[in-house]
């Protein structure tokens, strides 16, 4: 078991080894943060100076070289654009977007859940055309789409609750919430709802039900309970992907101060050590919970432990 | 057992969402009404009308977070909204945009073509309590151009050479060579800051501001908004309106949805066709031009007459009401308007004449020339239709043209860092008059020397550009900008375009009128609830 996570772990550095420094060679080959400091039409001696100063005009393998030995000390320099040691101002980020990350990943539980049950209960009734419907909706409409929506309807004509920003969650973190949720209540539903019907119609069922269980009971204590395994494996994926997906569009249009927007802006101002500083969290989030992932599965299925 | 282990796994995975999001720290308190007493100061007989405090916070949208608040360091759109209320010049601009005397008593004298004395204001100090004086004056201007403290501005400073301090409330700025601009140098980007705090606590400016103007730094929420309040001890009155809140909202469907939501108060940037959503709305002409750098040296546009069918194939018309709803100038053949410094009001732009475009194509052997022309999208406020457009008017008059969209990044780098004689035929860029004066458009595209915009050269030109620069006689100096405004027309060194408006949406109870160079004060704002 000790050697299948060790493996694991091995397995995870290099990945976020490998991603930095893909990143950090691809932005080096292409872009020029010194073009962007500078106001327009300025002198060249300007943008010269400039790149000089930052240690841009160096080889990249050389810069490289520089790069991996700082970071190694936990050290990925200064960013560009905000003149401040760029790890704490990504770290200062995090929060928000777990905040929201976790927050659509409950809420996407908590409806997905209830609504593949009901789907499965009588396949191709109303009730599961009705939930059906609701999750096709969820993976069709764009999370910025969904955004817009709920802020004009809940904020702008009803007033019920702010438009934009931040201000440490609370009230503020349910419409983007919502909006970042609307995907994965999606998939999930269906999965759940596949998983169920799976679990309905297999033998074992049918011994549940003659044993004289409730029907509520031989749904949640049998069925849910198998269904419960495809369903952790897409959870574990939903989370993955709102961690590092397109979480940034609903950062941007409400306003949300997180990390994805954060690496929108460095990329944009070709900002490297604060794009360097903000991949590196985001890898070693998304590696870690895979990790965390994996394991788990090495607990739920033992024919994982020999692999 | 295997399943209830995964079950209350997830139960598990469910609950620590729920803590984490629960986790989150409390939501600021609403702002409470205060009651102010006003006390009447006898002893200057000035009559204090006691207005009553608005009791909800001024809220001020803008586009983008400012990456900090050293003012020195950078000046865009997002610092200066903020550092714009916390410090202040020598010199201002009044809302009709002269020059008037500001931290500076009077306006500077010439001592010699070399050197500007200037007189400041007494008695004024900043909020940490330094005072202003020649030695802060004088620091300031110098932390500016030295090289070592690597400020985006310094090129704004010119020939700017360095501030010497003569008495108590007197410096000297010295210049390399006679400076015209001073005064708009003076007036715009050097701001003055506390000495002694800026030398103790070099890294703290990154988040912390303390100047000598109307409002005073409270707190930075990253990513989020800036607080401020008056400064009640401002040296031309404490301003009316006490509390301020700057919010960044980079979308611009958001920040109107938060105007029509009641949450915001000012909206900046507000795009012409969302007008008749936000409940009042103020403009005025800006300082933006966007232009088409024709490469000058290249092939066919190397002949004047090919140039001047570009200028003639546009409808510039047509594109103000088309993209700008009619909130937009068409530029008169140069990169200048009305109440700009060095406009030639004697020039008109190319009228739209397609036939005649394809006339002079004709003439010079260029029909259906193949050319390329470059663009960007979304840094200036519609830059990738306007660019579409042009390419397809001069479609229409038989041209080949390839357009190309590239991103913001990648066309800043063929504008200003690829080699010239690598330039695109034709690209869109547009030129702004941070100083509202003549030189840096000229300098920018009227000629290839001072910056790698440029793609034109031609030594009359030159001569004429070199000849402003150092014309300190302000009617000597018009003439001689006039000049080089009608020769620039007649050579199409460009494909002139239009000005457009700054728009902002205020909300029913603020009162505030849009100005020129697209700065806003808050100390000019009035709130009627």
């Amino acid at each position: 078991m000790s050697r299948y996570i060790i493996r694991r772990l091995i397995y995870s550095v290099v990945v976020i080894f490998g991603v930095s420094v893909f990143v950090f060679v691809i932005t080096h080959l292409v872009g020029d943060p010194a073009a962007q400091m500078l106001p327009l039409n300025s002198p060249p001696e300007e943008y010269e100076r400039i790149r000089h100063l930052l240690g841009l005009d160096r080889p990249v393998l050389v810069q490289l070289y520089h790069f991996l030995a700082d970071a190694l000390k936990g050290d990925f320099g200064y960013s560009f654009w905000q003149r401040q040691p760029a790890l704490p101002v990504v770290l200062e980020r995090l929060p928000a977007t777990l905040q929201l990350v976790f927050a659509a990943f409950a809420i996407a539980i908590f409806v997905s859940l209830p609504l593949g049950i009901l789907a499965s209960i009588r396949p191709g009734s109303l009730l599961d055309r009705f939930c059906v419907t609701i999750s096709l909706l969820g993976m069709s409409i764009p999370e910025f789409c969904l955004g817009f929506i709920l802020i004009i309807v809940f904020a702008v004509q009803l007033g019920w609750l702010p438009t934009s920003g931040y201000q440490g969650g609370g009230l503020y973190l349910i419409l983007p919430a919502l909006a970042l949720s609307g995907r994965y209540i999606g998939r999930l539903t269906q999965i759940v709802r596949s998983s169920m019907i799976d679990e309905m119609n297999k033998p074992y069922m049918v011994t549940a039900r003659a044993k004289g269980l409730r029907e509520s009971a031989v749904i949640v204590r049998h069925a849910l309970r198998n269904a419960a395994i495809p369903t952790v494996t897409l959870a574990g994926w939903a989370l993955g992907r709102l961690m590092g997906g397109l979480t940034v569009l609903v950062e941007t249009v409400f306003a949300w101060p997180g990390v994805g927007h954060l690496a929108k802006e460095a990329i944009a101002r070709r900002d490297f050590p604060l794009l360097q500083a903000d991949v590196f969290v985001v890898a070693l989030l998304i590696t870690s919970l895979n990790l965390i992932v994996d394991i788990l599965y090495a607990f739920v299925d033992p024919r994982v432990k020999y692999e | 057992m295997l399943k209830d282990r995964l079950a209350q796994l997830l139960a598990l995975l469910v609950l620590v969402s729920l803590v984490v999001t629960a986790c989150g720290p409390t939501p600021a308190p609403e702002v409470v009404e205060k009651v102010v007493k006003e006390t009447v100061v006898v002893k200057e007989e000035v009559v204090v009308t006691a207005t009553p405090v608005p009791t909800k916070p001024l809220v001020l949208v803008i586009g983008a977070e400012p990456s900090q608040l050293d003012p020195q360091a950078r000046d865009d759109g997002n610092e200066r909204a903020i550092n714009d209320q916390i410090y202040e010049n020598l010199l201002f601009r009044a809302p009709d945009m002269s020059i008037v005397p500001g931290l500076a008593e009077a306006m500077p004298e010439s001592v010699d073509e070399t050197t500007w004395r200037v007189k400041l204001r007494k008695g004024i100090m900043f909020h940490n309590g330094e005072p202003f004086n020649a030695e802060a004056a004088a620091y300031s201007i110098n932390r500016l151009i030295d090289e070592e403290y690597n400020s985006e501005l310094r090129s704004f400073s010119g020939p700017i050479l360095e501030a010497k301090v003569v008495d108590e409330y007197t410096i000297d700025i010295i210049t390399d060579g006679p400076d015209p601009i001073i005064m708009a140098r003076l007036s715009t980007f050097l701001k003055m800051v506390p000495p002694k705090y800026f030398e103790e606590n070099p890294d703290d400016l990154v988040v912390k501001s303390i100047g000598t103007g109307p409002y005073k730094f409270v707190e930075w929420v990253q990513g989020d908004h800036v607080t401020l309040v008056a400064n009640e001890d401002y040296w031309g009155g404490a301003p009316e309106i006490k509390d301020v809140v700057i919010r960044f909202i980079e979308e611009d469907a958001t920040r109107l949805a938060a105007l029509q939501a009641g949450e915001a108060d000012f909206v900046r940037d507000l795009l012409p066709e969302l007008i008749d959503q936000a409940p009042k709305v103020t403009h005025s002409p800006g300082i933006e031009f966007p232009i088409i750098r024709i490469n000058t040296k290249k092939g066919v546009l190397a002949d004047k007459r090919v140039r001047q069918a570009l200028n003639y194939a546009v409808d510039k018309e047509a594109l103000v009401d088309a993209l700008f709803g009619t909130y937009a100038t068409v530029a008169n053949g140069q990169i200048s308007g009305p109440g700009l410094w060095g406009y030639n009001p004697n020039l008109e732009a190319y009228p739209y004449d397609p036939d005649k475009a394809r006339e002079l194509l004709k003439e010079a052997g260029a029909e259906g020339a193949s050319l390329e022309l470059v663009a960007e999208r979304g840094r200036w406020l519609k830059d990738g239709e306007l660019a579409e457009a042009v390419a397809q008017y001069l479609r229409d008059v038989g041209l080949d043209i390839t357009f190309t969209m590239l991103e913001f990044g990648k066309w800043l780098d063929v504008l200003l860092i690829t080699p010239p004689e690598n330039h695109p035929d034709l690209q869109f860029s547009a030129n702004g008059q941070e100083f509202l004066d003549a030189d840096r458009p000229l300098r920018a595209y009227y000629s290839d020397k001072w910056n790698k915009a440029g793609n034109y050269f031609d030594p009359e030109m030159e001569a004429l550009i070199v000849a402003q620069g150092q014309e300190l006689d302000p009617e000597k100096r018009l003439k001689i900008v006039h000049e080089a405004f009608a020769k620039g027309r007649e050579d199409c060194v460009i494909i002139f375009l239009l000005n457009f408006d700054f728009i902002y949406g205020l909300s029913d109870r603020l009162e505030w009128e849009a100005v020129r160079d697209g700065r806003f004060y808050v100390k000019d704002m009035v709130i009627k609830e």
